[in-house]
């Protein structure tokens, strides 16, 4: 990459005939200047009219002024402040280029938004991750990660180490909807959880939003992560790398076209089997062991003509985990998705998308003679137009539809013997997903914005099938007797829920430095993943709504003060409250059988939840030390017919306190130090008080029926790393990355329970299980060339 | 499925330093309740019924008292028939059929449990239905490889019966001595281990018929007498052993939140706070047994 280019800006003058009575259109992206990369959320600002607006996911902007002079800025973090101005007559399209700020300063910023968008933008209970901030971050064995990364911000917590996803806001690892270049993620971890499916070279921008979700987004309850990766540079080829403890990591960017068209693919493996197979080699049994991960990225991107651009992006990722020819554990997820946007005029900007995302899993044990295989997925099309109006200075509409096909496969097995083979196959699902959705942006005066919006949602749970009716229990809470089945045909509607979701965001604006903002949404989510252990694993089954499975519903209320502190108002500060109603939450009975089981839906429950916090936030984006705290008081609770005596009890991942801490040190031009403390209270657990006998087994009982009745020991964590600058010319540019993990070698107890005790069988013991209880040191070495 | 789960375990802990640690927890105090124990069969042999009391969580298992004094009987709803057991003391109640009188429990028939202690009734209900024959027990003979010892198992020749939804309980015995540990357990729904379509009136698979009838590391010796033993039991009866066999390998990373088994034996007056815990199940019995050479 380059840093002399001198050139600040290009302006593309275009004509246009239609002229407004007074006020003038200016649209146009912002870009980078070394890599042509189009910034998202940039801010634009007009000097005289106190207007700013931000650029969107694919860098387009839009702002109307009236006319004559204009004194335009153009800023983002990491970057240098462009100035512009000149006389406007009418309508006008650019292309801003920013330059990255001098290398020492490249250190300094951690955020990717301008300094006062904390304050001034009506986006409240969201929170934005560059690429580069993410690698501020000490990070597990050393692999910077998103997923991680996430999990340090206010209002988001983890079970423990090794439990793929995470809870935003008491809400369930299901109800984050993770989206990679708009099309969704069923499972994001590798490595049940300890990695993201997110290669961090990719990643250009991550926005997690917890409350206050507009409209445009839907069918999860809790939040959203929007990630988008880069689109490759358009001016010359570049690359980059890693070399860590437990991937490597390489991928490679540049023109097709130059200024016109770009590619960018990327790798990731890891190869601990490789490291290992001389020690494997010697066990026979052992030779064809398997224990990988890996992930590929590609994406194109055509700018075609003035108008028009086209981005084709794929993934495919893997975990694959094989003990010899007699275990295989599989799992992975693949998107595809072609984004197509077309600018009508300077005030109407569309992106048509079209994905296709499947996550599939296959578990496989036995030789060839005796086998047992297991495969299932999900996997869904989908096509989502939106448009976004800028209709006025005042108001900017947005609005647009989706329609997803889905397909779910809850299991396909197969049982092979001498006698023949066995099918114990599930019949597939299938679900029609529709939604339209319209929003408005609108500033009042100059101390009030809205946003307010109306998304309708259908879902139809289609044949070809069977549906199921169950008839009640005796004793709530016990398993539903199977009744009759009624078969329907090919597309034939087997269950059909609709639901109207407004969504409302108010801003006053107290000061030039500090704001109030309020939101309300409803969510509605049609798909459910079940999981009735405590860490939701990669085997757990995505199923659909049906006939017995309500969607779920959720009402958040979200109340917050923003304000900036200090020079050039460098700190942040937020302080915000919420409220969440859960509605149709799925809940199991005891010793359901959620594997293979056809009559799956006479195991679950159903019940209501709540959750409810506040969250602080103090974050320091420039000077040498730079960072955030974040604290949450928060709790989330359940109530369901036949648990708890039916009474509200805490959910698997309620912790009442999370206290993040994340510093970054820019000590001199070789050296930058991280560091990250992490404390949460324990999450809830459930112990017996008594023990009795039947058939000689010892089986433990709670005379109370409580669930989660006790609490696990808190969790805390401190993590290291230091950054040594290595070669820094301009073809090539090092560094190596130190960094320590669990520092004081903390003994965090994942999950509390009783085993047989080995010395005496007969007799329990209280054990912890601790998922990493060292330090756990690692090193790598990244490049860029 | 169960299996599954120490595998992911496994998997994980093979690149991460996993660890359990024993850990003293401080329990709440519970209430001791009623436990009944009520396994009964139509061979000729001996029946059993044991009624206990619960023990705190952290005491000895052998110190279980037994309850007696109880009145204990079973109802043959399709006969009009009562069976009383007697108390043997020690919480033991005993009832020995009688061929001769036609005083055996039959399959296809419906039995009720009734347990009187003290002012409370405890109630149940079981269908015995029918068992699958045991076709032949054969022996294999194993080389060392991975997880497995070299020498002589056994494996069992049976098939589920025709129709959906039968359960078995198949219990191995070595010289007298029934395999008993929770992770011997070895269920089948159908041919297989979960309702599902595909397994009906199938062989048992493999994890059924050979694998959880063996102890990999310990081959049968020569001399060694091995019965197996195919019981009828019903749905219920399978989902609570189910349901045992979850709360005790409960454990590691995809452990399942811990809960009460649930009893299918109640108090005829359900706003009693006296409760008892334990099962009721009638079986019938097929069995085959071999001499390993």
């Amino acid at each position: 990459m380059k840093f002399s280019y001198s050139l600040l800006f290009s302006i593309f003058l275009l004509s246009h005939a239609a002229l407004e009575a007074q006020n003038v259109t200016i649209s146009g992206y912002v870009r980078e200047a070394s890599s042509g990369e189009e910034i998202i959320n940039a801010q634009i600002s007009e000097e005289s009219t106190r207007k700013s607006v931000s650029t969107n996911a694919y860098g387009f902007f839009s702002l109307t002024v009236p006319t004559g002079k204009v004194n335009l800025t153009v800023s983002f973090g990491g970057f240098d402040t462009r100035e512009i101005s000149f006389n406007i007559l009418k309508d006008t399209s650019l292309v801003v280029e920013l330059v990255k700020s001098s290398l020492q300063l490249e250190t300094v910023t951690i955020k990717s938004r301008s300094k006062q968008d904390n304050v001034r933008k009506i986006d409240m209970s969201t929170n934005r991750l560059s690429g580069q901030a993410i690698k501020k971050i000490p990070a597990f064995l050393g692999e910077v990660d998103v997923v991680r990364s996430i999990q340090l911000l206010p209002g988001v917590s983890t079970v423990g180490e090794g439990s793929s996803g995470f809870n935003v806001r008491g809400g369930s690892t299901d109800q984050n909807l993770i989206l990679l270049d708009e099309a969704p993620v069923f499972n994001s971890s590798h490595l049940f959880g300890f990695f993201s499916i997110f290669n961090p070279d990719v990643v250009k921008d991550v926005q997690l939003v917890k409350g206050g979700i507009s409209a445009n987004y839907g069918g999860r309850l809790s939040s959203v992560v929007d990630v988008r990766s880069k689109d490759g540079n358009k001016k010359e080829i570049q690359g980059s790398g890693g070399i860590g403890t437990i991937f490597s990591r390489l991928n490679v960017e540049g023109p097709l076209i130059k200024n016109k068209a770009s590619f960018i693919v990327a790798a990731r493996r890891s190869y601990i089997d490789v490291l290992a197979k001389p020690l494997l080699l010697k066990n026979k049994d052992l030779k064809d062991s398997r224990f990988n991960f890996y992930d590929l990225s590609g994406k194109m991107n055509f700018i075609l003509g003035k108008k028009d651009r086209l981005y084709i992006a794929g993934y495919k990722g893997n975990d694959v985990f094989g003990a010899g020819t007699q275990v295989k554990f599989i799992w992975g997820n693949t998107t595809l998705s072609t984004r197509w946007n077309h600018v009508y005029s300077d005030k109407l900007f569309m992106n048509m998308t079209y994905y296709y995302s499947k996550y599939d899993y296959n578990l496989g044990f036995g030789d060839r003679t005796n086998s047992f295989d297991w495969y299932s997925n999900i996997f869904n099309y989908s096509f989502k137009p939106e448009f976004t109006w800028y209709a006025n200075a005042k108001n900017t509409v947005t609005f647009g539809g989706q329609s997803t096909y889905y397909v779910f496969r809850p299991g396909r097995a197969t049982s092979k013997q001498a006698q023949g083979t066995f099918n114990f196959s599930l019949p597939d699902r299938y679900a029609w997903e529709n939604a339209l959705y319209v929003s408005n942006d609108q500033t009042l005066g100059k101390r009030w914005m809205l946003r307010y919006g109306m998304r309708w949602s259908s879902f139809d749970y289609l044949g070809k099938g069977k549906a199921y009716y169950y008839s009640a229990p005796l004793f709530t809470g016990y398993r539903k007797t199977f009744d009759s089945a009624v078969n329907f045909g090919r597309n034939k509607s087997m269950a059909f829920y609709q639901n109207w979701e407004p969504r409302l965001a108010v801003k006053y604006q107290i000061n030039s430095q500090s704001s109030l903002k309020l939101s309300y949404n409803r969510m509605a989510q049609y798909l459910h993943l079940l999981s009735n252990t405590a860490a939701s694993s990669p085997l757990d089954v995505w199923t659909p709504s049906t006939n017995n499975i309500k969607p779920q519903i959720a009402d958040q209320f979200a109340l917050g003060y923003f304000r900036n502190f200090g020079k050039n108002d460098d700190i942040e500060a937020s302080a915000e409250v919420y409220y969440k109603d859960l509605y149709n939450q799925v809940d199991y009975i005891d010793g359901a059988d959620l594997l293979l089981n056809e009559y799956l839906e006479g195991d679950l429950l159903y019940g209501t939840g709540r959750a409810y916090g506040a969250e602080f936030y103090v974050k320091k984006n420039s000077g040498k030390l730079n960072g955030w705290i974040s604290y949450t008081l928060s709790r989330s609770e359940r109530r369901v017919r036949g648990i708890n005596n039916n009474d509200w009890f805490p959910t698997r991942f309620d912790r009442l306190h999370n206290l993040y801490i994340v510093a970054s040190y820019a000590l001199n031009k070789k050296w930058d130090l991280g560091a990250s403390f992490v404390f949460s209270s324990g999450t809830p657990a459930t112990f017996p008080t008594n023990l009795y006998q039947v058939q000689g087994l010892n089986i433990p009982h709670n005379t109370f029926g409580a669930r989660n009745n006790a609490r696990n020991p808190a969790y805390n964590r401190l993590d290291f790393s230091a950054t040594m600058k290595g070669k820094q010319t301009e073809k090539w540019r090092s560094e190596w990355v130190f960094g320590v993990y669990n520092a004081y070698s903390r003994k965090n107890p994942y999950s509390v329970y009783f085993r047989t005790n080995p010395n005496d069988p007969n007799r329990f013991q209280g054990v912890k299980f601790i998922v990493v209880g060292s330090v756990i040191p690692a090193v790598s070495y990244n490049f860029n060339f | 499925m169960m299996r599954t789960i120490p595998f992911l375990t496994v998997c994980a802990s093979l690149f991460l330093v996993a660890c359990e640690r024993p850990y003293d927890i401080n329990l709440a105090d519970g209430m001791p309740q009623y436990t009944i124990d009520a396994f009964v069969n139509n061979s000729d042999s001996e029946q059993t019924i044991r009624i206990t009391r619960s023990i705190p969580f952290n005491n000895d298992p052998s110190t279980i008292p037994g309850v007696e004094g109880a009145q204990v009987a079973i109802f043959d709803s399709t006969d009009f028939k009562v069976y009383f057991f007697s108390d043997r003391g020690k919480g033991t109640y005993t009832f020995t059929p009688n061929r001769s009188t036609g005083d055996t429990f039959r399959v296809g028939h419906d039995y009720i449990l009734a347990v009187i202690i003290g002012a409370d009734t405890f109630i149940s209900g079981s269908t015995m239905h029918p068992t699958a024959p045991v076709d032949s027990l054969s022996l294999v003979k194993e080389k060392e490889r991975l997880g497995v010892k070299a020498g002589q198992y056994v494996e069992l020749g049976a098939k589920d019966l025709p129709g959906k939804g039968d359960c078995y309980w198949i219990k191995t015995f070595i010289n007298g001595a029934m395999r008993n540990k929770v992770t011997e357990l070895n269920l089948a729904y159908d041919g297989a281990f979960s309702p599902n379509a595909g397994s009906d009136g199938i062989p048992f698979i493999v994890p059924i018929r050979y694998l959880a009838l063996n102890d990999f590391q310990k081959p049968y010796k020569s001399g060694d007498r091995i019965r197996v033993e195919i019981h009828s039991i019903t749905p219920e009866t399978l989902y609570f052993f189910t349901e045992v066999r979850q709360q005790l390998q409960n454990a590691g990373l995809f452990a399942t939140i811990p809960a009460n088994v649930k009893s299918n034996v109640f108090n005829l007056n359900p706003k009693s706070t006296v409760k008892a815990n334990g099962f009721f199940c009638m079986s019938a019995v097929s069995s085959g047994s071999i001499v390993i050479p």
